[in-house]
This record gives structure tokens, C-alpha cells and sequence, in this order.
């Protein structure tokens, strides 16, 4: 590569150098002067071929000065064609980028044990058409992870946010052999079996969902899972891939389109596409505000018709209208009474949870815009802005401003109203309560990078307090039943959210209905999102994570089970044992409650 | 008499064999590159071919002694050299582009494609890949192949001696270095030249006939195949309108309102104008163009009258203007559809006219045909396939500029860009080619010495001592530069696309033959200043209008 290229700028220069000693010789070609110029009559002046020459050199010039403006131009388009906007544009669309993706050979992606067997992402060889392409291993069970990168079709995933890293040279490549570089690998933190294990289980609800893992206390992603997927070959079917662009277009029709990594609540090719509302997984910030605020012994009764928040006659109910009386914090949260938190909520009042909403990076007051959390993640190794166009969440959002009503608090501590969060958002929360330090960590997908704590948001000892809630819904609460069943030692919220979806009405054969104006029909329809978030194991908590299910019912029935998989699978591979993190502990909780009602 | 003086001081032959010799050199640098690119890009370029252009230098050193030695050459050498170093930039160019399998295959492009790509890869893994990745792939980190397996299943395209010795590619340039001694031989003769001038419209007439007749009987510009063979008869044309203007202008001079009188005008007009006929039959607008600029400028520099440069400027103007409402209109009368889409790709390269423009709608429906499309009816997927088609319509153009914009002001280096995906870009689009490669600063290399190439032509109608030969050496040095700025301006959107060649550079056959006879009949001029005694035309014999 380097020595034909040498060569070339020598053959330039030297070129160069002749064409100019050339064009120096004919500027100084002097003619001698006609020897009877002076002695020809008047006429002849005029009308020999001696006037002419002054419009021969004028024509000289013109020819020269045409050159000169090809020269303009020549530069234009390599130095200033760049800017405009139609170019760029256009330059897109260059073939050379196909020749390029076809010879150049970008770096893997390995998974967290950085054996080449379990990379994510290689190449592969297929000795039939001698064709080395690249191959992602899992398919369309980490497609939204890994993303795919195509000349046509575009790029996501990682393939996308490391792209500046996967195609720099890496330090094996022969400048002197290769005409184009090799790429460098990248070891990211996630590993192959706990996602593929996340897939299979999402997967076999059947009904869109996402799932995350981080593996504690760096924040790590070991698993980050979203259905409905799709394999990256389905792409190569313009039919597929014009269908999955035209969903991810229609905002309304993004509710089923495989291209949400649902995780982050983005597009697989980055962007944002929508939020969940949280349900009673959200009770964990109202509890963790509450006993970092030393509001732990509040007693509610939660009685028959719902509590009514002053200022509104409509009411907050508890799910089936179960009735749990005179309620303490600890079965408050273990049994998810929503009459409790929705009283604690309001006492606490908007200014503290705004605060504490502010140290979670939320949004306090609702925007229609959705901006994106665009420093949330630790990136060390690429391009920050590359990643963060790929992975970047949605901002959270809360409303606890100026016009925020009592009502409107009541429904956001118990994870409905205003609530607009990410699966991701959650499993933060999960992290930060299974801390040692009870701060808010970054995520990342580096296993070398350090832990980076964006800020604090409890302090530990009320972390290790809300730990022991948490511990409680596992051990006797809403996911108690779930948990029985694998033995696993975890600490977790259960959730239950109501959420209205629209999307594109489809007949009796699956087909799009349109209105007589052509237009898409759109239907609406209140789903019951299913929800579990936490960490592993109880007392000294490894991972973090956070399950949603969409329309699958109640969390402690459909996300608990997927949770305890997962931990069972980490606690198989060895994710679990080993308990790196630092012991913290754990002061006893008081008991003031105490009539307990199923 | 004759003192050094009175001849036009001329650089010395000595450099100008020294010049020649380092453009060999250079050319052996350039094909060094190539062949070391290539093995790269995975492709072999002939070693063989290489050696036949190279050996064309031999010729051409050979030629330029016999000038010297055997025809006591006194004049101006500089457009020789200057020729001599834009035809070895064109040979590089072209050996490079048709040693690319993509490029050099008729057939299977996108295989050669595929199969080149995925030799590199191989390359790479087997120069990149340590030991692990290698036997993960291939089993053993021995089992790396030399070659992908399609491109062993594709044609061979080894060259032998017995190749090069019946290739056109060998005997056009032969053909054209004869052509250029022919042209110098001829014309270096009073008594020929004489007898020229006196024959003007006779050989105007005399080749507009076969001309006409080739025209009429070729199909889409191309006749026997791909060849053009009226590229020749720019010269007697040229020689033609120049005789006619030398024994006229002076009664064209004499104007009333910047106009000259009507009865020397209109028969001159007339046979001026009479080419274009054949030109329009075979739509070939970028030689009429060239054509009849160069006719225009040396009617200029003839009759000398400033308001005439007016009023051809507001005639062009004029004709833009009418053009355009044509274009506007619901057909083009007469005027063919794809003037019509070249104007508007030079305005707008990047935004497509609508479907139904009645000019585009053609191609448009073509495309739907061609790629087995139903006609959309959604209006995003109408403008997505007009997009689309359009992109595909304008790919020479596009690929060309994007290809510039990628070489930057170095290049990529010879033989590492990708010049083979723009169609034609051996002949029409070999400026772009190169400007990939070598970047502006190779780019400077033609245009310096076509800037070097004018200046001295120029000068060689500056020292001619008669009308004819002078009109002649200034028509024929417009033509070179300006057919380059035409091509190259088409290449950079200065002007509109007109597919005519670059003069040396492009690979041609009767374009590079006749340029190379033109550049003869410059330096027989040359010479010819130099040895004769200038002579002073007689008296004008007119009678004044008054």
C-alpha cells in the first residue's frame, strides 16, 4: 500500500517538474520582431497578418485562462464540495464504499471471556463461494446488540458505535502487504451464553420485550436482549427491509417494529422511538427517596374505593382492588400497595422528589421533544459521538414542576402518569440500589473500563435498607411465587404498568387496513406491561438488571420467572461467584406494620 | 542576412531528448505502481503489455532523432514534449484501468468484482490474521488460499506475445506517431501549402461528401463497431474554413454597424456552417461545440471587430434562452431528448426532475423495465424509484466527481483508488481517473502542460509570416486546448457532459491519431518559421466599399 503510493507522489513531483520547465520554456519563447513591420504602408498594417497577432495573444490567453478556470473547478470539488450539503449527501451513494466494504476486513467483536470461538461478531468462510463475510453468531439473538453493518442498508449496534474503533488499523497490520487495513478487535463485556439465554427466554413469551444485565459494580452490560427481532440476512430482502423502515417511520407503528431495541427505548440504526411507563418497578425510587429522607415509619391505610388525592374526586386503587388496611413501609412495598405510595408520594412532596429525580439525570418537566441521554454512557475505546447516535437512551422523564398537581404525584410514584422511562433507566435504579455507595454508575460495554459514578443519589446506608425491601419481594412478596421455583437468592421490585399503544390496524389475513383516503387505520388498545426489576444475589448483589414483557400480565407472573432465569444462567456461568463487590452492611429494618393481608 | 535575431529563439534539443527520456523514466515509475498496486487489489497486471507501451517511447525517441538528424528540425519542440507527456499520463491510465479485471471484462463485471474484493480480503487475513483467527476460518492457519475460488472459475485473461502483436492498442499509437511525421512531412512544403489554400472550398466540399455519407449511415455515433472514423476530418475542415478566411477577411473587416456586407458574408456563412448537417445526423454535439468554437475564434482573430465578439455573445445567450423555454416545453423540437437531460445534469446533478418531464420520462420508464419494477403508484416509493433511476443515469458524472473529491490533493496513489466503476473512464472520464490516482497535483501535471502546449502553439501562429499558415497553427493549437477544457469541463461540471476525448490522454483510436497529426502539421509550422525568410503578404486587392 505505502509503495505504489510512494511511488506515485514521486512519479507527481517529477511529473510536475517537466510539465513546468515545459510551460517555462514557452513563456519565454520570444519571436523576433517582423524586420519590416516598420516600413509596411498604412494598409497593410491594418489588414496584414501582423495586426492579427495581438488577437492571437489575446486568444492565448483566453485558452490559458479556461484552463485556469478548470483548475477552479478541479479544486472546488476537492477541497470545498464537502460542505455543501446536496454532495455529502449524494457522496453516500458512492459505489467506492461498496468496493471498500467488500476488501476491507473490520476488527471482531469478542464477548466478555475473549476467546475467538465466542466472538460476537467475526468473519467466516464459506468454501463454496470462497467468500469470507462476516457472521454474527448469535443472528437475531443479539441483533440489536450487535447491530449489522451493510453498504446499502446502513449500520447499528456496535457494528455502528465502534466503527471508528473496528476499522482503525490494528497493530498487526502490514502497511507494506495489505492495500486496505485491517481493523482492530474489541472485547465488549457482554456475554455470549447469558444473552442468548436472555433471547430464548424473551422469545418464548412470544410478545414483545427487552431485558438487561449489568454485572456490578462497573456497570457492565452482560446481556442486553430485545423482541421481536430480526436475522441480519432478512435484511438482504428489499421487501423486508422497506417494511421494517416504513414501521420505524410511522411513529405509531413503532409499537411492533423489530427494529426498537426496546432495551434502550432507540432504533437499531439509532434514534429515539418510545418510553414505557414504569408501574410499580417505580415504587423503588419513592421508597429509596423515603428512607433517604428518614420517612421510613409512615403507616397509610389503604382502604375499600381507593385513596383520593386532595384536589381531585378520581381515585387510586390497588391491582384488583385488593384491600390492605392499615400498611407499613416494608409490606407496602413487598405486596406493591399502590394506596401506600401514592400517600407517601404526596407527602414527600415534589420539590424532594424532584431533587432526587435530578441526581437520576430525569427530566423534571414533561417535553415533547425527545432529547437523549447523551453522556450517560462510559465509552473509552471508539468514538463517543459514534456510540452515543447508536445507544444513547432516551432521556427519562418525570413531571414535578410549577402546574404539578396532587393527583399527578400519586400517579407517578406508583409508576403510571407522567412517568416516562427506559428498561434501561430501570436497571440503573437497580444498580444504584445494589451499590455500595448507592450512586448512580455509567453503563458500558467495556469489561476493562473502570466504574463511573455520574452522581450520587442515596447514601449506602440507605441503599443496604432499600436492599432488604427489595429482598422482601422476593422472599415473601409479589415475586415470592416466581422465585420459589429456581432457588435463587435475589432482591427485586415487581410491576404492573397500564399503557396504551396505538398501532396499525391489520385485517382477519394480516394485512394493513387503509381508510378511503389510503391512509393507515390505527387502533388503540390499553396494554398490561409485566415487569420485574433487581439484583443478584441478596446480600451481596452481583448483577442488576430489569425484565419487561409487553402485555404479558402481572410482573410477579411473567418478568419475575424471566429474571430468576437469568440469574440461575449468570449463577451457572459463573458471573455470580467470585464477589468482587464490597460487603455492606445491612442494618435491620423495623417492623411498624402490623396487620399483614394477602 | 539571416541573423540569430530574426529566428525565434527555440529551447534546446537537448533538453528535449533529456525531457523524453525522464518521461520514460517516469512511465516506467508509473507502471511500477501499477503492477505493485494491482498485486494488491488482487489482480496481475501484464507484464507484457507494459513492456509494448514502454517500447512506444523507443519510437517516439526515435522519431525525435529522426527530426533532428534527417529533417534539420529548426523549430519549437516544447508541443512535441508537452504531446509526449500527456500521451505517457494517458498510457499509464489506461494500462491501469484495463489491467483491472472489473474494468477490462465485457462480460461478468460483477463477478471480477466480487472474486477482486475477496481477494483482498484474503490477502489481508493471510498478511493480517495471526495464527488463531487464520485456523478459525480456514481450519489451519495453512489452509489460507492464494486465490478466491471465483476468481480461478473466471476466464483467464493471461496476455501473450502473439496477443500484443495483433492488438489495436498497439498500432493505433504507432498510427498516430506516423500520422504525426506524415503531417510534418506535408506540410512543411510551400509548394503544398500553396496549393492548399488555393484548393479551400474544393476540400471543404470533397470531405463534407464522405463525411455526410459515413455520417448518415452510422448508428448512435459509432460506425464498423466502435470506431469514429470522422475524427479526421476536423483537419480538413480546418484547413478548409482557414483558406476560405485568409483570401476573405479582409472584405469581412470592412463592417457598417459591425456587420460585414452581406455578399461576402453569406456565401462564407454558408460553407462554414455547412458541417453541421453530418454532426447534428450523428448528434455528436460536443464536437460541434469544439468545432464551432474554434471556427468562431479564428473568424475573431481574423476580422479583429469587437463589436462582432458582442454580438456573438448575445447570440449565445440568446440560444440558452431559447433552449431553456424548449426545455420547458412539452417536446423539444427537434432537438434530441438527451441534450436536454445533459443541460439539466449540469445544473442539477443531485435532485432528479420529476417523472413525467417529457425529456426524462424515457429513461425513467427504462429503468422500471430494466429492473422489472411495476410502475409505483405510492408517491414516496414514485419518488424513491425516480431517485434511483436517476442516480443510475447520472453514475458517470457522480462516480467521476466523487471520485476527485476522494483523491484529494495527493490521490490515492496509482493503481489504489477505484476508477474502474466509472463507465468509460478510459477515454471520456480519464481526467477524473487520473485525478483519483495522482490528485489535483497529478491533475497539474495535464493542465500545466496543455497550458505549456497552447502558450507554444500559439506562439507558432505569432511567428507565422502568412494569414494561412497562421489562421492554421492558431486553429489547430484552439483546437487541442479547447477540445481538453471541453472534456475536461464536461469531467468537473464547468460545462455540460458532451463525450468527446481527452487530446493524447484518452484512450482513442482516430482521436489520438488525429491529434497526433495535428501536432505534426504545428511543428511543421514551427519549422517552417524558422528556415524562411518571412514574407510579407502582398497588397490587399479589394475594392473598398464606400
Amino acid at each position: 500500500m505505502l509503495i505504489p503510493y510512494i511511488l506515485t507522489l514521486i512519479f507527481v513531483a517529477i511529473g510536475i517538474s517537466i510539465a513546468l520547465v515545459l510551460a517555462w520554456g514557452a513563456w519565454h519563447h520570444r519571436n523576433p520582431p517582423l524586420p519590416s513591420e516598420a516600413e509596411l504602408p498604412k494598409d497593410l498594417k491594418e489588414f496584414g497578418p501582423v495586426a492579427t497577432n495581438r488577437w492571437i495573444r489575446g486568444l492565448r490567453i483566453f485558452l490559458a485562462l479556461l484552463i485556469l478556470v478548470v483548475f477552479g473547478f478541479h479544486f472546488y470539488w476537492v477541497f470545498r464540495a464537502g460542505s455543501s450539503e446536496a454532495f455529502a449527501q449524494a457522496k453516500l451513494r458512492d459505489s467506492r464504499n461498496i468496493r471498500l466494504a467488500e476488501s476491507g476486513l473490520k476488527g471482531w467483536v469478542l464477548d466478555r471471556t475473549g476467546e475467538l470461538k465466542r466472538a460476537l461478531v467475526r468473519y467466516n468462510y464459506d468454501p463454496q463461494s470462497g467468500g469470507i463475510n462476516r457472521y454474527y453468531a448469535l443472528g437475531e439473538g443479539a441483533i440489536h446488540l450487535t447491530g449489522y453493518s451493510d453498504f446499502v442498508l446502513g449500520a447499528g449496534g456496535l457494528e455502528a458505535a465502534y466503527r471508528k474503533w473496528l476499522t482503525e488499523p490494528a497493530s498487526t497490520y502490514n502497511q507494506l502487504a495489505s492495500p486496505i487495513p485491517v481493523g482492530q478487535d474489541i472485547q465488549v463485556s457482554v456475554d455470549l451464553e447469558l444473552q442468548n439465554e436472555a433471547h430464548n427466554l424473551l422469545k418464548q413469551t412470544g410478545k414483545p420485550g427487552a431485558a438487561i444485565v449489568l454485572l456490578l459494580p462497573n456497570n457492565e452490560v452482560l446481556a442486553m436482549s430485545s423482541t421481536p427481532s430480526f436475522k441480519p440476512e432478512d435484511l438482504r430482502k428489499e421487501e423486508n427491509w422497506r417494511r421494517l423502515t416504513e414501521q420505524a417511520e410511522d411513529y405509531k407503528a413503532l409499537t411492533f417494529s423489530p427494529l426498537v431495541n426496546r432495551a434502550l427505548g432507540t432504533l437499531v440504526t439509532g434514534g429515539a422511538a418510545f418510553y414505557y411507563r414504569p408501574g410499580s418497578t417505580f415504587k423503588t425510587f419513592i421508597a429509596a427517596v423515603a428512607i433517604d429522607t428518614g420517612m421510613v415509619d409512615e403507616i397509610y391505610t389503604c382502604k375499600k374505593g381507593g385513596f383520593s388525592p386532595p384536589g381531585t374526586r378520581r381515585t387510586i386503587s390497588d391491582f384488583d382492588n385488593h384491600v390492605h388496611g392499615e400498611i407499613g413501609l416494608l409490606d407496602a412495598f413487598s405486596l406493591s400497595c399502590n394506596q401506600y405510595f401514592a400517600q407517601l408520594g404526596i407527602k414527600l412532596g415534589k420539590e424532594v422528589l424532584a431533587d432526587y429525580a435530578k441526581r437520576l439525570q430525569y427530566f423534571i418537566a414533561p417535553q415533547d421533544s425527545i432529547e437523549r441521554q447523551n453522556d450517560l454512557w462510559n465509552v473509552v475505546a471508539g468514538n463517543e459521538s459514534q456510540f452515543d447516535y447508536i445507544f444513547a437512551p432516551p432521556m427519562p422523564k418525570m413531571k414535578l414542576n410549577q402546574g404539578t398537581t396532587a393527583y399527578d404525584i400519586a400517579l407517578q410514584s406508583i409508576g403510571q402518569g407522567f412517568d416516562d422511562m427506559t428498561v434501561m433507566s430501570m436497571a440503573l435504579l437497580a444498580s444504584a440500589a445494589a451499590s455500595s455507595d448507592g450512586a448512580l454508575a455509567a453503563p458500558t460495554f467495556e469489561t476493562g473500563a473502570t466504574r463511573k459514578i455520574i452522581a450520587p443519589f442515596i447514601s449506602a446506608e440507605s441503599a443496604g435498607r432499600l436492599r432488604q425491601l427489595m429482598k422482601a419481594v422476593v422472599e415473601s412478596g409479589t415475586a415470592a411465587a416466581a422465585f420459589s421455583k429456581f432457588g435463587v437468592s435475589a432482591g427485586g421490585k415487581t410491576g404492573t404498568a397500564d399503557r396504551p399503544v396505538t398501532f396499525p390496524a391489520l385485517d382477519r389475513n394480516g394485512i394493513q387496513l387503509l381508510d378511503l383516503e389510503g391512509k393507515p387505520v390505527y387502533t388503540r388498545q390499553d396494554w398490561v406491561d409485566s415487569w420485574f426489576m433487581g439484583f443478584a444475589p441478596a446480600d451481596n448483589p452481583r448483577i442488576a438488571f430489569a425484565v419487561v414483557v409487553e402485555n404479558g400480565g402481572t410482573g410477579g407472573e411473567v418478568a419475575a420467572p424471566i429474571a430468576a432465569a437469568l440469574i440461575r444462567k449468570a449463577m451457572a456461568l459463573g458471573l455470580i461467584q467470585g464477589g468482587n463487590a464490597p460487603v455492606v452492611a445491612t442494618p435491620a429494618l423495623s417492623q411498624p406494620s402490623a396487620n399483614r393481608r394477602r | 542576412m539571416e541573423s540569430p535575431q530574426q529566428r525565434p529563439r527555440r529551447t534546446s534539443p537537448t533538453l528535449h531528448l533529456l525531457a523524453i527520456v525522464s518521461i520514460l523514466g517516469l512511465a516506467l515509475l508509473g507502471y511500477v505502481a501499477v503492477i505493485w498496486s494491482g498485486s494488491l487489489h488482487g489482480y496481475e497486471p501484464s507484464k507484457i503489455v507494459a513492456a509494448r507501451d514502454l517500447s512506444f517511447f523507443i519510437v517516439i525517441i526515435g522519431l525525435f532523432f529522426w527530426l533532428i538528424r534527417k529533417q534539420k528540425f529548426r523549430g519549437e519542440m516544447i508541443p512535441l514534449t508537452a504531446a509526449v507527456l500527456l500521451f505517457a499520463v494517458g498510457l499509464i491510465m489506461q494500462f491501469r484501468l484495463f489491467s483491472d479485471p472489473e474494468y477490462g471484462a465485457r462480460v461478468e463485471r460483477s463477478e471480477f468484482r466480487r472474486a477482486k474484493g475477496q481477494a483482498v480480503r484474503l490477502l489481508n487475513v493471510e498478511t493480517g490474521y495471526d495464527d488463531q483467527k487464520k485456523a478459525l476460518l480456514f481450519g489451519s492457519p495453512d489452509a489460507v488460499p492464494k486465490n478466491p475460488p471465483a476468481l480461478e472459475k473466471l476466464p483467464d485473461r493471461e496476455y501473450t506475445v502473439g496477443d500484443i502483436l495483433t492488438s489495436v492498442n498497439t498500432y493505433i499509437p504507432l498510427m498516430a506517431l506516423l500520422a504525426m511525421a506524415g503531417g510534418f512531412l506535408l506540410f512543411k512544403s510551400d509548394r503544398m501549402l500553396l496549393w492548399l489554400q488555393r484548393h479551400a472550398l474544393i476540400i471543404g466540399v470533397a470531405t463534407l461528401l464522405p463525411f455526410s455519407i459515413i455520417a448518415f449511415l452510422s448508428e448512435s455515433g459509432k460506425f464498423l463497431g466502435q470506431t469514429t472514423p470522422w475524427e479526421g476530418v476536423k483537419i480538413f475542415f480546418l484547413l478548409s474554413f482557414a483558406g476560405l478566411l485568409a483570401d476573405t477577411y479582409q472584405h469581412l473587416r470592412r463592417t457598417r454597424w459591425g456587420l460585414p456586407p452581406a455578399r461576402y458574408l453569406l456565401p462564407f456563412l454558408l460553407i462554414a456552417t455547412m458541417p453541421i448537417v453530418p454532426f447534428f445526423a450523428l448528434s455528436d454535439f460536443g464536437q460541434m461545440l469544439v468545432f464551432f468554437g474554434v471556427y468562431f475564434m479564428l473568424y475573431i482573430v481574423a476580422v479583429r471587430k469587437r463589436a462582432q465578439l458582442v454580438y456573438a455573445l448575445l447570440i449565445v445567450v440568446a440560444l440558452f434562452g431559447v433552449f431553456s423555454a424548449i426545455s420547458a416545453a412539452k417536446d423539444g423540437f427537434g432537438i434530441p431528448a438527451r441534450v436536454h437531460f445533459r443541460f439539466y445534469q449540469w445544473t442539477n446533478t443531485w435532485e432528479p426532475p420529476a417523472p413525467e418531464t417529457w425529456w426524462w420520462n424515457k429513461d425513467y420508464n427504462n429503468y422500471l423495465e430494466a429492473k422489472k419494477l411495476p410502475p409505483p403508484t405510492d408517491p414516496k416509493e414514485l419518488d424513491q424509484r425516480n431517485r434511483e433511476a436517476w442516480n443510475d443515469k447520472v453514475l458517470q458524472q457522480s462516480q467521476g466527481l466523487f471520485g476527485i473529491n476522494e483523491g484529494g490533493a495527493l490521490g490515492e496513489g496509482l493503481g489504489l483508488g477505484f476508477p474502474e466503476i466509472v463507465p468509460i473512464s478510459d477515454s471520456d472520464f480519464i481526467y477524473a481517473a487520473w485525478s483519483e490516482e495522482t490528485g489535483l497535483a497529478g491533475a497539474l501535471i495535464v493542465l500545466i502542460a496543455l497550458a505549456g502546449l497552447v502558450y507554444a502553439g500559439a506562439a507558432i501562429s505569432l511567428a507565422a509570416p502568412d494569414m494561412y499558415t497562421k489562421l492554421l497553427a492558431a486553429g489547430f493549437t484552439a483546437f487541442i486546448g479547447f477540445q481538453a477544457v471541453v472534456n475536461i469541463g464536461g469531467v468537473l461540471r464547468v460545462l455540460p457532459m458532451t463525450g468527446i476525448t481527452l487530446p493524447f490522454v484518452s484512450h482513442g483510436g482516430w482521436s489520438l491519431i488525429t491529434s497526433f497529426a495535428m501536432l505534426g502539421i504545428l511543428l511543421a509550422f514551427s519549422h517552417r518559421n524558422s528556415v524562411t525568410r518571412p514574407v510579407v503578404e502582398k497588397a490587399p486587392e479589394f475594392v473598398p466599399v464606400r
